[in-house]
């Protein structure tokens, strides 16, 4: 078998599509399922569609037929992981079931809280719960690359190299992707981020 | 030229993951650059707001959901059924409806072993009913399979059934 030098999930995926030992599969879920789980969260927020989700990624990795282990499984899975969650961004019908989402949230509070920083003051955290639930609102409504490679690099805390593989696409492109994110927030949330405080300098 | 800005370079400034002799350029740059120290302060606070939005965690359920999926994937296909798992009662009705029985039953029984009983008036009259019949999950799955089957010729029968499906 081909050596896969130090990526030991890209071996066990590898034995797995050889072999198709239901126990090797199950290590590999056993590790990326909160990920997978969380990752698609990001998509849809609704927590039964994010495991819907996060099943049909790992339905995907299970039925794989070939597996070339030329790149960190992290980066394989993520590229099935996005392309998973994008079709699903891309369903008719998927803003509207946002916007709902939204709404409930606004009256029922159906969805967990963001948590603030335990040192803040209470004013503080409330800012930032605001501003929280404003940036997720942006981030949904973002070009479907831009808010990939955004979730990718703040919550999945992936470098632009990972990122980049996972969107088949180079490093500057994320490079911009990102930033183009980043400014629309900016932008999108001004009002929110008024008196923000001034930029420490950090060595 | 703007390059002495921060441009592209902002989110891994502001996040603390640029080093080496761009970082020390911003530095200095952002002592005399008060747009791009807004930025920075702004990019910082919206990465402190993301980073205290709660992930969505499997719910008790999820492994349990994830394995039945797998499982239904790896169900053996129809043909194996047939050879293998299934018999029909050996009612007096006729060949295309014992066919119906066989087929009905390996497409729709959920695996091996399945062992449910039914009134014998419920299976005849279900068996009674035209194709459509195979859709209907909740007769099919309680129709008692038991008794012997002569597998060549019900093969027979079904390859037959098959033919007139197309």
């Amino acid at each position: 078998m081909k050596s896969v030098g130090t990526d030991g999930d890209a071996e066990r995926m590898a034995r797995f599509v050889s072999t198709r030992d239901r126990r090797v599969f199950e290590a590999l879920f056993a590790k990326h399922r909160r990920s997978m789980v969380a990752y698609a969260g990001r998509y849809v927020r609704n927590p039964a569609r994010a495991e819907e989700l996060a099943q049909e990624i790992f339905v995907r990795v299970y039925t794989t037929k070939s597996y070339a282990p030329d790149a960190p499984f992290k980066t394989w899975l993520y590229r099935v992981a996005t392309n998973v969650c994008l079709n699903e961004v891309r369903r008719p019908g998927y803003k509207q079931r946002i916007a709902s989402l939204d709404a409930s949230v606004e009256d029922e509070g159906g969805v967990a809280e963001p948590a603030a920083p335990a040192f803040t003051s209470p004013e503080a955290q409330v800012g930032t719960q605001q501003l929280a639930r404003k940036l997720e609102e942006v981030l949904g409504r973002l070009p479907e690359k831009q808010r990939a490679a955004f979730i990718m690099t703040r919550h999945e805390g992936m470098s632009l190299e990972e990122i980049a593989a996972a969107l088949d696409t180079s490093v500057s492109a994320v490079k911009s992707l990102v930033h183009r994110a980043l400014e629309t927030m900016r932008k999108e949330a001004s009002a929110l981020l008024e008196g923000a405080p001034p930029a420490e300098a950090r060595r | 030229m703007s390059e002495h800005h921060l441009g592209e370079d902002l989110a891994e400034y502001a996040s603390g993951s640029l080093a080496g002799a761009r970082k020390e350029e911003l530095d200095a740059h952002l002592a005399g650059c008060e747009a791009c120290r807004r930025a920075v302060a702004e990019s910082r606070r919206i990465f402190e707001a993301l980073a205290v939005s709660p992930a969505v965690e499997p719910s008790a359920g999820f492994d349990r959901a994830m394995f039945a999926r797998l499982d239904a994937i790896d169900a053996p296909p129809l043909w194996a059924r047939v050879l293998d798992f299934f018999t029909v009662p050996r009612l007096a009705i006729g060949g295309g409806l014992a066919a119906a029985a066989i087929v009905a039953a390996v497409v729709l029984l959920p695996g091996r072993g399945a062992e449910h009983a039914v009134p014998e008036g419920e299976a005849v009259a279900a068996l009674a009913e035209p194709p459509e019949l195979l859709e209907n999950l909740e007769v099919l799955k309680e129709l008692d399979v038991i008794e012997n089957l002569d597998v060549a010729d019900d093969l027979e029968v079904i390859d037959q059934m098959e033919d007139e499906a197309g």
